[in-house]
């Protein structure tokens, strides 16, 4: 017989705890490197340096950010939200944070609906999946969201791609924990958005398009 | 180019905010991001008081009431909600600055995320002093 030293709850508590002692100087470091890059701006080959030091700080700080959320995903406080809202919201976040995603995502929009789930957690998944939609959508390519009702209980908001599509054998594990096809990231974000949508009383699902791109729906019960 | 010639901008060419003679407390628990800030800060035009605990936040607080005070969410060990409704009685403005906004889902607060860029510091400075 084995005993668990650590409980789930401890083992979140630890990770959420590590999480804020490692971002914390992350966000030191990248916030001293461009206070110094203003007081003293560099030649180009130090603008190199410093533009490496960023790249590699968003990088850490992107995996350490996703152990955060998965840790979160068991305290979710659901409450009614607009689908346009929480839409409109994602997008924004997106393109903030990545201006070549100015005017790329069209928002095809959907019936006026409201949703049970945790908006914020729901907002995050959104932009995970615009993130990754854009990323694999070619020469700039836009992305599509629209959402339709689904029998009587649900709502189905769709994320097309442009992009080469999933072969069969990574649509097999794409949505484990940890499992990635890029050298960025931890691998969790798909499993983030499964999980919030499983949470919630929904589903993620995906399928290719002809003759190409993919479609991710997330398929969340409305109020 | 490099990520911090747009984000400050605002401070190279024109267009940069004055707040001379104001006064604005820095809590954060972190020597070197305080020390970051309290410099940031000041490259604004603003006086800079930095404090690394809450024992030296109230002491300064019973000595004088400054134009703001920009609050670590995590600050000396534990969350400032207790730290953000007493400066809020005291009519003093605050912005909250976290590395993780998500944490605060819920909380309404002006916000000042991590790593803190100067455009968006002095942007944030002037939405808190323009309308409070």
């Amino acid at each position: 017989m084995t005993t668990a030293v650590f409980t789930e709850d401890d083992l979140r508590e630890m990770v959420l705890r590590l999480a804020h002692e490692i971002r914390n100087p992350l966000a030191t470091i990248k916030s001293a490197a461009q206070l110094l890059e203003h007081l003293q701006p560099p030649d180009d080959e130090l603008a190199d340096y410093y533009t490496s030091i960023y790249a590699e700080v968003t990088r850490i700080d992107s995996v350490i950010r996703d152990l955060q959320r998965y840790a979160r995903l068991d305290v979710q406080t659901a409450r009614a939200v607009s689908v346009d809202d929480v839409v409109a919201t994602a997008v924004d976040g997106v393109t903030a944070s990545d201006r070549a995603a100015v005017g790329r995502v069209e928002v095809v929009g959907g019936p006026a609906t409201q949703v049970l789930i945790d908006p914020t957690q729901l907002e995050i998944a959104l932009a995970e999946i615009l993130k990754n939609a854009l990323r694999l959508s070619e020469d700039a390519a836009p992305v599509g969201v629209s959402w339709e009702h689904r029998d009587h209980s649900l709502v189905a908001i769709a994320v097309d791609d442009s992009g080469p599509g999933v072969s069969d054998k990574v649509r097999e594990k794409m949505f484990r924990p940890f499992f990635s096809t890029s050298t960025q990231g931890t691998g969790l974000g798909l499993n983030i958005v499964a999980k919030t949508c499983e949470l919630a009383g929904g589903s993620l699902t995906f399928e290719n398009l002809q003759p190409t791109g993919a479609r991710f729906t997330l398929v969340i019960p409305r109020v | 180019m490099s990520e911090s010639d747009t984000s400050f901008a605002a401070t190279r060419g024109g267009g940069q905010a004055d707040f001379r003679g104001r006064t604005l407390v820095v809590a954060d628990d972190s020597a070197l991001f305080r020390r970051f800030l309290t410099r940031a800060v000041s490259l604004l035009g603003c006086a800079a008081e930095p404090v690394e605990d809450r024992s030296a936040l109230a002491t300064l607080l019973e000595r004088s009431v400054p134009d703001g005070v920009i609050l670590d969410w995590n600050f000396d060990g534990e969350p400032s909600r207790d730290i953000l409704a007493d400066l809020s009685r005291r009519g003093v403005p605050v912005l909250v600055v976290t590395g993780d906004p998500e944490g605060l889902a819920g909380v309404e607060v002006p916000l000042l995320v991590k790593p803190v860029h100067l455009a968006d510091l002095e942007r944030r400075l002037t939405e808190l002093w323009t309308h409070p």
